[in-house]
């Protein structure tokens, strides 16, 4: 449980650290948008580069980033493989039968996996670099246009926030359950599928037993704050745009635009 | 049989940024029959410690042996037919329609037929004090504060282990419940012959139950003896963040105006008694 990544907030106080979430929800948003648009090997390297460089200067270090691809491994290879069979084009290379590989489908699979790394490389970079709260933070200032249409912007940014703020205590407790159940003798990981099943209410039931509480109390705690919703709220921790999200935004410009230039020389 | 601890070290996430040694180099040996406190204060590894004697924990350096047994990632269930453990707030585990069945968990899943299990369960019932005709069919989730501790508690004991390892089985109880766990403690080890490691920073509980206590500071050994030896020395406590008991502290503050006063004694019925002789012999004089 210790070795989830994806998703983790690494500390530190990089450009990419201080700049604002909003530019980073757009940043990675712009990216990924380009590496869809993008088929050529210049588009491609383009934006290799672009991530190499922000891991560099995030800091993160390779070990976390190289790990978060493992995560995504099995589904790299799975949608590579049925590529290959499936895409035709250019000149066969094998044929058995109904199946064949084409030069066209080697290509096509090498594209998209190099795609798919490129994707998750960007994306665990936001989680790495901003925690769930400014990001959460980011995400309801940006959308706040939308109460406009009655969508409870306000009401919906604070269940993630409230979500992710639980996490690590839940994640805590079903491992405390985890291994109290363990130590009476519970077993995971043998057993068909009936057992199996049966053998986590142990360990489910407590949890949500445990999560009511937790809600109970600390909707008891909001409310003798007198919190009352978005309306009128102001924020203790400001989001500001800075230097860092100039210098930010100055690269992403650069990198839209040779993209853009690449596409249409192709 | 005992526990053994050869050169164990443990570190939490290791090759990541979050990276923590949490216990170096311990080698220490707990004896059979007794009852021993692990102290330290918090953050001092006491917990991380505890989970290595049932193999929840594997040491990331060293071993750890239990009656014999070396513990390693194949023989855990072996190990924890041997150990039982009782975490913080074991109350957190109940999850069955009824306490019995709760209790009878463990037992079932070893494979114990169900009547028999209830049975055990029963008796395991009786032994911490929870009445099993009126509390046995109610849902765990009905009792008090101090029921569901206990019946957590019996739903380890139901298991009969030889070494019994209790993570401050008393914390967050009023001063009653306090004391029936720490009697219920006290009875396990001197009726049952359970070998009990407890973890704890109160001083005074374990002046009173312990028969040896280690000492942990940033995750090192940092004293080991009885009761008498560990206490005698105030830094050895205080530098690892703890109090000596009050008793203790007690004569010795009378030590500074009564001079030749015996400060050996660490419990209330010791200083009480260390008191007495120090009047009688003033009287003599």
């Amino acid at each position: 449980m210790n070795n989830i990544t994806i998703g983790q907030y690494i500390p530190g106080n990089s450009l990419l650290h201080r700049a604002d979430p909003r530019t980073k929800l757009i940043a990675t948003i712009l990216y990924m948008v380009m590496i869809f648009v993008s088929d050529g090997v210049i588009g491609l390297a383009l934006s290799a580069l672009l991530v190499f460089t922000a891991v560099t200067v995030s800091g993160v270090g390779w070990k976390l980033i190289l790990r978060s691809l493992r995560g995504i491994l099995f589904v790299a290879v799975f949608t590579a493989v049925i590529n290959l069979f499936a895409v035709k084009g250019g000149s066969v290379l094998v044929d058995i039968g109904f199946l064949s590989i084409t030069t066209g489908g080697i290509v096509n699979a090498i594209r998209l996996v190099i795609r798919l790394f490129l994707l998750i490389m960007g994306v665990s970079l936001l989680t790495f670099t901003t925690t769930p709260i400014s990001l959460t933070d980011g995400i309801e200032t940006m959308f706040r246009p939308l109460n406009k249409i009655h969508v409870p912007v306000h009401d919906i940014a604070m269940m993630m926030t409230i979500a992710i703020r639980f996490v690590p205590p839940l994640m805590e407790e079903a491992g405390r359950i985890t291994r109290a159940q363990a130590s009476r003798g519970a077993d995971y990981s043998t057993g068909g599928i009936v057992a199996r099943v049966k053998g986590f209410f142990p360990i489910l039931l407590p949890m949500i037993v445990g999560a009511f509480t937790r809600a109970d109390q600390l909707a008891d705690a909001m409310e003798s704050r007198c919190y009352r919703g978005g309306e009128g709220r102001t924020k203790y921790n400001k989001l500001s745009f800075s230097k860092a999200d100039i210098v930010f935004a100055g690269f992403l410009t650069v990198y839209t635009v040779a993209m853009i230039l690449a596409k249409f020389l192709a | 049989m005992s526990i053994k601890v050869d050169k164990l070290s443990y570190t939490y996430q290791p090759d990541t940024p979050f990276e923590k040694e949490a216990l170096y180099d311990l080698t220490f040996e707990i004896p059979d029959g007794q009852i021993t406190a692990i102290m330290g204060h918090t953050g001092s590894g006491k917990s991380t410690l505890a989970q290595h004697f049932n193999g929840l924990l594997l040491p990331t350096d060293g071993s750890c042996t239990v009656n014999g047994l070396l513990v390693n990632s194949k023989n855990l269930k072996e190990v924890r037919q041997h150990v039982g453990m009782i975490f913080q707030y074991p109350e957190y585990q109940l999850f069955d329609e009824t306490v019995l069945k709760d209790i009878a968990y463990g037992i079932l899943l070893r494979g114990v037929d169900p009547v028999e299990a209830e049975k055990r369960a029963a008796d395991a019932m009786r032994l911490v004090g929870l009445d099993p005709e009126t509390l046995g069919n109610r849902s765990p989730f009905d009792l008090s504060g101090g029921q569901k501790r206990r019946a957590a508690i019996a739903g380890v004991l139901v298991m009969e282990p030889e070494i019994l390892v209790m993570d401050e089985p008393a914390a967050g109880l009023d001063p009653e419940g306090r004391r029936e766990i720490l009697n219920l403690v006290r009875t396990l080890n001197k009726e049952r012959g359970i070998t009990v490691v407890i973890v704890s920073h109160s001083a005074e509980d374990m002046a009173e139950l312990a028969d040896n206590i280690l000492v942990l500071r940033q995750g090192r050994l940092h004293a080991y003896g009885t009761p008498r030896e560990v206490f005698s020395d105030s830094s050895n406590l205080e530098e690892a963040g703890l109090e000596l008991p009050l008793a203790k502290q007690l004569l010795i503050n009378l030590s500074q105006f009564l001079p030749g006063l015996d400060t050996g004694a660490y419990t209330v019925e010791g200083a009480t008694e260390a008191i007495i002789q120090y009047s009688r012999g003033e009287a003599h004089e």
